[in-house]
């Protein structure tokens, strides 16, 4: 039965008892006082005989006592009436008419039909005896009237105690009826209450918590300040999406449970354990150095050295983890769930277990935002600048050319560093401008060496983002016209990688540049994975070798021997050979014995603004 | 399993008096209700008030949750 119809039910039963039972004492208290009515009437009459006899037998000495009887009369159990010879009972003539009770009429009967001195009769509950004398010298009757003992009045007071104890006892039940029944409704509403805060808080699936209570979770730790220190761990399944999308999304949903039971019954602290999302597990530990880390990865490894069977399919999975560090990452869970994530994919990315946040990985980091932001202005509030590194040629020693190398001195953060914005201006459309602007710059800047008559070539280094359109060539040509430079003082220095992009692409446009007079060159050779066969074909000019192989040449004979190799291809298939990263005379006399053509590096030259570098080129 | 106390002072004070006085009527002063039921009934009802309130324990407090001990303590 449903809980409203219940307490409708219980309610109605309470009510209806007590009506019953007020009914009851009520009826009963109004019998009392009918009763009580009866009396007083005879009472009345009584007197008024008393009074009657007293003055109508003056002589009679017996009746004068029965009248001095008669006034005194006041027994409930005993009544005594006076009554005429034909058996009826004298009143004052027409003063009072009030009915008799009935008792005394039925007595008056049975004292005129039977001529007997005494008789008994019952009417309703009681037994009446009644007696009758005649008194010498009248013709009158004395008729006296016993009501037995079992009389209605012990029953009715008998009824009402009963009823007033009945009414205790029911007032009793009926309050804690009434707790009872709150009780339980608290009860059930408390029950549901938790179900919907269970749901709020927990994945359906798994039965571990949800991102909202994990994060609220945080929050409070952080907010308690109870612990320096937090780590926010997120695990990710790798190629989760090839299972569901191969074996279905049922299997994939087995394989999380089963991975959540695994985590549960792994992990010391189930609080903490959260699923984020579909193949995303998080976990907080109160602590942030390396030792416990290890000790959860270890466990995460634990965990997925057996392979899950599911469906008789055994599948192994690997995960990869991101961890974020409050407060040193951030300080809000939101915060340090993102920078996990941000973490988490990095690792997967770059295929390891497990990876700390770093700002200069996130690509997405505030401060990265800022900068791109501020570099869009960079190119308006002429922020940039452009440091040039002589290239000299070994054998006659005499500078043949120079590297162009942005350089962005930001009025609040002081000179930012190459490596960090080019990257960022690769992300977004910004790199165009960048190259745009380099290419106007250093094109204008060799074109005026050349009518001081330095004929220097310039070298400008191209992203990978630019060897994907036209754009490079139209602009190419049109700062090649613009200041009537010669091309072939134009070097394009392109990365191995940004060549591996789209290498058909790529290799159409070098085409492009090569037809034309620029001349190319392959920057950071022997980093890249660049096919040999494709270096042949490819219209180049230059080859530059990494400067990483340079620099240990002296100290690793294997280096020596990779630079002697590059040089010797190089040269076979007719490309120049430019050395990076020359930085004492040791090493350019090696380079020189093995034949290189150009070299670079902060021994002959460092990266100089143009002043200096005028300076430089008089010297020489 | 030791029954953990759940009647307060001032409420197990009432329970006595409550249940003394209904005792009192119900078995000792007959002439009062002068009724057997009823002052059966009552005598009975009153004892386990007393009892209650003695032991200082009602399990129906357990069945509603409710304890006027810790209150008292508060």
């Amino acid at each position: 039965m449903q809980m409203r119809n219940k307490l409708i039910l219980y309610f109605a039963t309470f009510v209806m008892l007590t009506l019953v039972a007020f009914g009851l004492s009520a009826y009963h208290i109004l019998q009392e006082k009918s009763a009580d009515y009866d009396m007083l009437l005879l009472e009345d009459l009584a007197r008024i005989q008393s009074e009657d006899i007293a003055g109508q037998f003056r002589n009679v000495e017996s009746l004068q006592q029965i009248a001095a009887k008669l006034k005194n009369q006041s027994s409930a159990d005993h009544l005594m009436l006076l009554l005429d010879s034909g058996y009826n009972i004298i009143r004052p003539a027409a003063s009072d008419d009030r009915a008799l009770p009935s008792f005394v009429n039925q007595a008056l009967r049975e004292m005129a039909v039977n001529d007997k001195a005494s008789g008994k009769f019952d009417l309703v509950d009681n037994t009446y005896t009644w007696l009758q004398s005649k008194p010498a010298k009248t013709n009158l009757t004395i008729a006296h009237i016993y009501t037995s003992v079992n009389n209605a009045k012990l029953y009715q007071s008998k009824l009402i105690k009963r009823l007033v104890v009945m009414a205790i006892i029911i007032f009793w039940i009926g309050v804690w009826g009434a707790l009872i029944i709150a009780a339980v409704i608290t009860r059930r509403i408390a029950e549901q209450q938790e179900k919907i805060e269970y749901q709020a808080s927990h994945d359906m699936m798994t039965g571990l918590h949800n991102r909202n209570y994990l994060a609220s979770k945080i929050n409070q730790i952080i907010a308690s300040k109870k612990i320096p220190s937090l780590s926010v761990i997120i695990i990710g399944i790798n190629r989760f999406k090839e299972i569901n999308n191969t074996l279905g999304h049922d299997f994939g949903d087995i394989l999380l449970k089963e991975f959540s039971m695994r985590l549960k019954s792994e992990l010391w602290s189930h609080d903490t354990v959260a699923r984020l999302g579909s193949d995303q597990y998080a976990l907080v530990l109160p602590l942030s150095d390396h030792a416990h880390w290890e000790v959860v990865i270890g466990k995460i490894e634990k965990i997925l050295q057996e392979p899950f069977t599911i469906q008789d399919i055994r599948i192994v999975t690997d995960v990869s983890i991101g961890i974020s560090i409050f407060p040193s990452h951030g300080k809000t869970a939101s915060e340090l769930l993102r920078y996990a994530e941000v973490a988490m994919y990095s690792a997967k990315k770059s295929g390891m277990l497990f990876a700390c946040y770093e700002t200069s990985k996130d690509p997405y980091s505030i401060e990265r935002l800022q900068l791109i932001g501020e570099l869009n202005n960079a190119l308006d509030n002429n922020e940039l600048e452009l440091h040039f590194q002589p290239k000299i040629a070994i054998d006659s020693l005499k500078l043949v050319g120079c590297e162009a190398l942005l350089r962005w001195n930001n009025p609040s953060r002081g000179r930012i560093p190459p490596d960090v914005f080019i990257p960022l201006a690769e992300q977004g459309s910004l790199i165009k401008s960048l190259t745009e602007w380099v290419l106007d710059h250093s094109i204008k800047q060799c074109a005026d060496w050349h009518k001081t008559g330095n004929r220097i070539s310039i070298s400008v280094n191209l992203s990978a983002r630019l060897l994907i359109d036209d754009n490079i060539i139209e602009m190419v040509d049109l700062y090649l016209a613009k200041y009537a430079l010669s091309p072939q003082y134009l070097i394009l220095e392109i990365t191995e990688s940004a060549m591996m992009v789209d290498p058909g692409r790529a290799r159409s446009i070098m085409e492009k540049l090569a037809n034309r007079g620029v001349q190319l060159s392959i920057d950071d050779f022997g980093t890249g994975y660049t096919s040999i066969s494709q270096i042949q074909h490819m219209p180049v000019k230059e080859i530059k070798i990494d400067k990483s192989f340079v620099l240990n040449m002296l100290e690793h004979s294997g280096d020596a021997m990779l630079v002697k190799l590059i040089i010797d291809m190089a040269h076979g298939m007719g490309h120049q050979v430019t050395a990076e990263g020359i930085e004492e005379q040791l090493i350019l006399d090696k380079l020189k014995s093995m034949g290189c053509d150009i070299a670079q590096g902060y021994f002959l030259g460092r990266p100089m603004p143009l002043a200096e570098f005028n300076q430089y080129c008089l010297r020489s | 399993m030791k029954i953990k106390l759940n009647v307060g002072g001032l409420d197990a004070i009432l329970r006595l008096g409550i249940g003394s006085g209904f005792i009192y009527i119900g078995f000792i002063n007959l002439e009062i209700l002068n009724d057997q039921i009823a002052s059966i009934i009552l005598g009975i009802f009153g004892g386990i008030i007393f009892l209650s309130g003695a032991f200082r324990y009602c399990p129906l407090y357990i069945v509603i949750g409710f304890n006027s001990r810790n209150t008292d303590h508060s």
